[in-house]
């Protein structure tokens, strides 16, 4: 029993980075109709600013969001201005290609400055919130969770209740008439795009904090998996994305106790690719919104 | 275009007869020459480096007390990348330089057995310092290693756990070759003893989340948990595991031996035991001297695989000596009938060539490795 609410702890910790990075790619998805294969190296990036923050200017996690925050959203911002701007009007494809090819562009930089090994990274929040029957809880499993309840409620706001928001439901919605309806669509879909930046820079910022490391490489597997929780969830929906999110952590975590840490993305990828054959657009998501 | 080329023909051709006139001149077969291969550069470079800096002391060393059977001994350096390919193919430029006389290296296993069978039908004499696969040494009767193979490391490893009063473990390990070998005779060796393995549970290289795993682990109800990882893996291991709550005594195999691994351990690797051929904080009367030297030429700590080099240098020169004369046969012999006080230890070797170690225990204690008594 123990062991069951721990392995329901694990999942739902690691699940909340997934959700984290799902929302980024979900944001991007429902504006565009199209995927940010970067997304996972704006999440390494995230956890390298936090990193360097702690290392040179002063250990303070708030701080470290800060910055996390600021360096994701002007990447993203940068990634949008280059991928997708400056083609515009090409193929899908050629601004698919143009994020993986910004993706590999941000690791390797990162692997020649800072190497290729992993660095120990400051400690925060590692006391233990309670102890119950043999489960263990940390602050930082507290934070994480809280954290994205945080950032899911400012982004329903966001999109639900302000002007930009309107702007992004009606540019998802059909981009060419909202640019006939007066909407500066450029400038949305650059919001749009900077802000799920700042979404994936946070959650390497929690990955670096809770796995306590960074180094170039760690945003590979989170970034595939996140997006194919993201696709399990309902890409198109923000609530589905973030749902996937968290069904891909419980999932990996009871599926190490059955069966073994080996086969961990075995597992999570083949119950996805079973529900995704009976269930094509996801859980919650919208049919007829399928775009690309 | 064409006289360019023509001009570069030539120039190559000029090049060709400087190098053949070279290689037959007497200067240079007064040296005896030595080939040493290493990852100078690629992911492995940081070893790489190590082999050059510390094998090239011990040359130094030699031509400072007047060679050896009265002629100057010379590197000749190679980089392998650490990449089996290109390991094989620095072997055949080894095997056909008739000026070599032997081998020193590589630094992986996978780079040493890919060279291995090429120096075999060449009948030349190969240490691979620290390649501890089970299947090397007794690959060849030409391949020696200094480090000590798996087998004999497993059994140090098991019996510590077992005199601890450890009666079940539970282990985790890298889902490699190295991973596994050392699960399987670490943990046979345990059970022989009278142990129980009550977990053996496989990671993928990459892994960063083994909160999981550890929760299984701590479920099986072990004494003690054993992590077959390198340093990045094994301190993220421990911070998950301090984070979980679980207090247990953890073993590492010698791999978590290095810096990085107390920097990225910070206090959750407080108390991890492990092991180590070499301890530069303390080193034996033939170590001291070595760490010094080390110390004043490249102004940091030698570590432990450049220690192995470093013997396996020495080994092999001391052999040419007691040998006489510059037959390969001969000084095989006589590098199988080593009896020498090296800087990681006493080296002998058995029958296959591997080398017969001693291991120090140690712990991590405030912080720092110290031995552990």
């Amino acid at each position: 029993m123990t062991m069951f609410f721990q392995q329901l702890v694990n999942g739902i910790t690691q699940g909340g980075l997934y959700a984290l990075l799902a929302i980024a790619y979900s944001l991007v998805y429902g504006v565009m109709g199209l995927v940010n294969f970067s997304t996972g190296s704006i999440y390494m990036l995230g956890a390298m600013s936090s990193w360097l923050v702690c290392k040179y200017i002063i250990e303070s996690f708030w701080l470290s969001v800060l910055i996390s925050f600021g360096v994701g959203f002007v990447v993203a911002f940068v990634l949008e201005k280059i991928a997708f701007s400056a083609i515009r009007g090409a193929t899908r494809i050629a601004s698919l290609i143009c994020t993986i090819g910004f993706s590999q562009f941000i690791n390797e930089a990162v692997a020649l400055i800072f190497g290729k090994a992993t660095q120990g990274m400051s400690t925060f929040f590692d006391q233990e919130l309670f102890a119950f029957l043999g489960v263990h809880i940390s602050v930082m499993q507290a934070v994480l969770v809280v954290t994205v309840i945080i950032i899911l409620v400012a982004l329903q706001f966001f999109v639900y209740r302000t002007r930009i928001g309107l702007a992004i439901r009606t540019v998802s919605m059909d981009e060419k008439t909202a640019g006939l309806m007066g909407i500066n669509v450029n400038r949305t879909i650059s919001i749009a795009f900077s802000l799920s930046g700042a979404c994936a820079a946070i959650a390497g910022l929690m990955g670096a904090v809770y796995y306590r490391s960074f180094s170039a490489y760690m945003g590979w597997m989170p970034g595939i998996k996140s997006f194919s929780a993201a696709v399990f969830g309902g890409l198109s929906s923000m609530p589905g994305a973030i749902l996937g999110g968290y069904l891909m952590g419980i999932i990996e975590n009871f599926g190490v106790q059955v069966f073994s840490t080996g086969y961990r993305d075995v597992i999570s990828f083949i119950v996805m690719i079973v529900f995704l054959l009976v269930r094509p657009q996801g859980i919650l998501g919208s049919k007829k919104k399928v775009k690309l | 275009m064409k006289k360019v080329f023509m001009f570069l023909m030539v120039v190559v051709l000029l090049f060709s007869i400087a190098a053949c006139g070279e290689k037959t001149s007497s200067g240079s077969k007064d040296k005896i020459r030595i080939a040493l291969t290493a990852p100078l550069t690629g992911n492995q470079a940081k070893y790489g480096e190590s082999f050059k800096n510390t094998v090239s002391l011990a040359c130094k060393q030699w031509n400072d007390k007047g060679g050896v059977l009265g002629r100057e001994l010379e590197l000749v350096i190679n980089d392998s990348a650490g990449d089996s390919a290109q390991a094989a193919s620095v072997a055949q430029k080894v095997v056909s330089d008739s000026s070599i006389f032997a081998q020193v290296g590589d630094f992986s296993a996978p780079c040493s057995m890919a060279a291995q069978p090429i120096y075999d039908a060449a009948k030349m004499i190969q240490i691979a310092p620290t390649c501890s696969a089970v299947t090397f040494a007794r690959g060849s009767k030409w391949s020696f290693q200094i480090v000590g193979n798996q087998v004999l490391q497993g059994r140090f490893m098991a019996q510590w756990m077992f005199d601890e009063g450890v009666r079940k473990v539970a282990m985790l390990y890298l889902n490699n070759d190295w991973g596994v070998s050392v699960k399987d005779y670490v943990g046979d060796i345990f059970k022989e003893l009278g142990g129980e393995v009550v977990l053996q549970e496989p990671y993928s290289d990459g892994e960063t989340d083994f909160s999981a795993a550890l929760t299984k682990a701590r479920d099986a109800n072990p004494d003690a948990l054993f992590i077959a990882s390198y340093y990045n893996d094994g301190a993220a291991i421990c911070i998950q595991r301090a984070n979980l709550g679980w207090e247990i005594p953890v073993y590492n195999p010698g791999t978590v031996y290095s810096p990085e691994f107390l920097e990225i351990g910070g206090s959750a690797v407080e108390g991890v035991l492990t092991n180590v051929g070499f301890f530069p904080d303390d080193p034996g009367p033939a170590a001291a001297t070595f760490v010094e030297e080390y110390k004043n030429l490249y102004k940091s700590d030698p570590d432990y695989y450049g220690a192995c080099a470093y013997d396996a240098f020495n080994v092999l020169v001391e052999a040419i000596k007691r040998a006489g004369e510059l037959d390969n046969e001969k000084v095989r012999e006589e590098i199988a009938a080593t009896d020498y006080e090296g800087v990681t230890g006493n080296i002998t070797f058995d029958e296959n060539g591997d080398a017969l170690k001693t291991y120090i225990k140690i712990i991590v204690k405030d912080g720092k490795f110290t031995a552990y008594r």
